[in-house]
């Protein structure tokens, strides 16, 4: 075995003093991983809020502006372009009643494993939405799309298709990705508070 | 019966999880994620810790694997809550002494910094290369090196 003495400067000795009174403060800390529990939940719950509700407001509060352009450049049809902030507009609606529907329990106060439970629950079913809404947002673009064909002016400028393209992928991947996000935070959550 | 061991093990080596989340830390919100953190990990790796070293070696090296890989992948994000001593705004003589205490350790690297805490628990160099997964040799020439970077910190100020 080493020795663990070696030559002491004058710093090592008083930082061991200082050590040795850290120690006996720490002594006297309290654990409050009840509590730290809970808290850690209730931000994970602000940045799924964040996600699922401000996203889909910040995604209307770009797409809205952009959408004259389509209207205007690529002869986007008005009732299209009016239907897409519609449903923008329901999904937003739709987070809101949800998370009103559920707001007991995401605060977390009573029992750990019934919020798991609750959590749970909750869960199960933005997933089914996730997949009732992205279906129906997919049905709503392809009769958006068939309706705007006779009328698509791209036909002349590969530019134009290209930029058409990427947003097109650009706005799946994003509600993919969230979605994908959103439902990971409450995984942890249910894992934490199963734990 | 699991839990209730692990909550003995938690209170047991309480002291010593909070003073590497404390040396790893700004302030006393980052002490308390780390804190969730370091238990949470431990809580995940208690089903599979078969006693091979002592508890408080796997209570040592899991508290710091967790800060250094925290304070290496990202900011932290901080919580509210009340700590009931707080070793970052105390202003008493001891509190002083800590805080001088912290400031040291604190201009040393993340590696340095655990070698020197565990030193100061008085742990041997074969225990503090069996955590830090280098030889005992290696933790004696590094503390070597880090008396003196101590040294020269001292002469400066």
């Amino acid at each position: 075995m080493e020795d663990n003495r070696f030559e002491l400067s004058s710093e090592l000795e008083e930082m061991r003093q200082q050590f040795a009174i850290m120690k006996e403060r720490f002594d006297r800390q309290e654990i409050v991983t009840d509590r730290l529990l809970r808290e850690t939940q209730k931000r994970r719950i602000n940045i799924f809020d964040w996600l699922t509700l401000y996203g889909p407001i910040i995604f209307i509060l770009i797409l809205t502006p952009g959408l004259p352009f389509f209207c205007r450049y690529y002869g986007l049809p008005v009732w299209v372009a009016v239907m897409v902030v519609l449903l923008a507009v329901l999904a937003v609606i739709w987070q809101f009643y949800e998370r009103m529907k559920y707001r007991e329990t995401f605060r977390f106060e009573g029992d750990v494993l019934q919020s798991a439970g609750c959590v749970r629950n909750f869960r199960r079913r933005s997933f089914k939405m996730s997949i009732v809404s992205g279906v129906v947002s997919v049905l709503a673009l392809a009769i958006g799309y068939s309706a705007w064909l006779p009328y698509v002016q791209l036909t002349d400028d590969p530019f134009r298709w290209i930029l058409f393209i990427l947003l097109f992928l650009g706005v799946i991947a994003a509600v993919v990705a969230l979605d994908i996000k959103s439902l990971r935070i409450l995984d942890n959550i249910i894992n934490d508070l199963e734990q | 019966m699991e839990e209730k061991e692990f909550a003995q093990i938690v209170k047991e080596h309480k002291r010593q999880i909070y003073t590497v989340c404390y040396m790893f830390s700004k302030d006393a919100d980052e002490v308390a994620d780390l804190f969730q953190e370091i238990l949470i990990n431990m809580w995940k790796g208690f089903p599979s810790f078969r006693g091979e070293s002592s508890v408080s070696t796997w209570v040592w090296r899991i508290s710091l694997n967790t800060c250094i890989n925290t304070r290496k992948r990202r900011k932290l994000e901080t919580i509210p809550l009340n700590v009931n001593i707080n070793p970052y705004e105390d202003v008493d003589e001891e509190g002083l002494q800590v805080r001088q205490l912290y400031e040291r350790i604190n201009k040393l690297g993340l590696i340095d910094r655990s070698i020197i805490l565990m030193w100061l628990e008085n742990l041997s160099y074969e225990e503090i290369g069996a955590i830090l997964g280098i030889s005992a040799k290696n933790v004696s020439v590094k503390l070597v090196r880090i008396r003196e970077k101590l040294k020269q910190m001292s002469n400066r100020n």
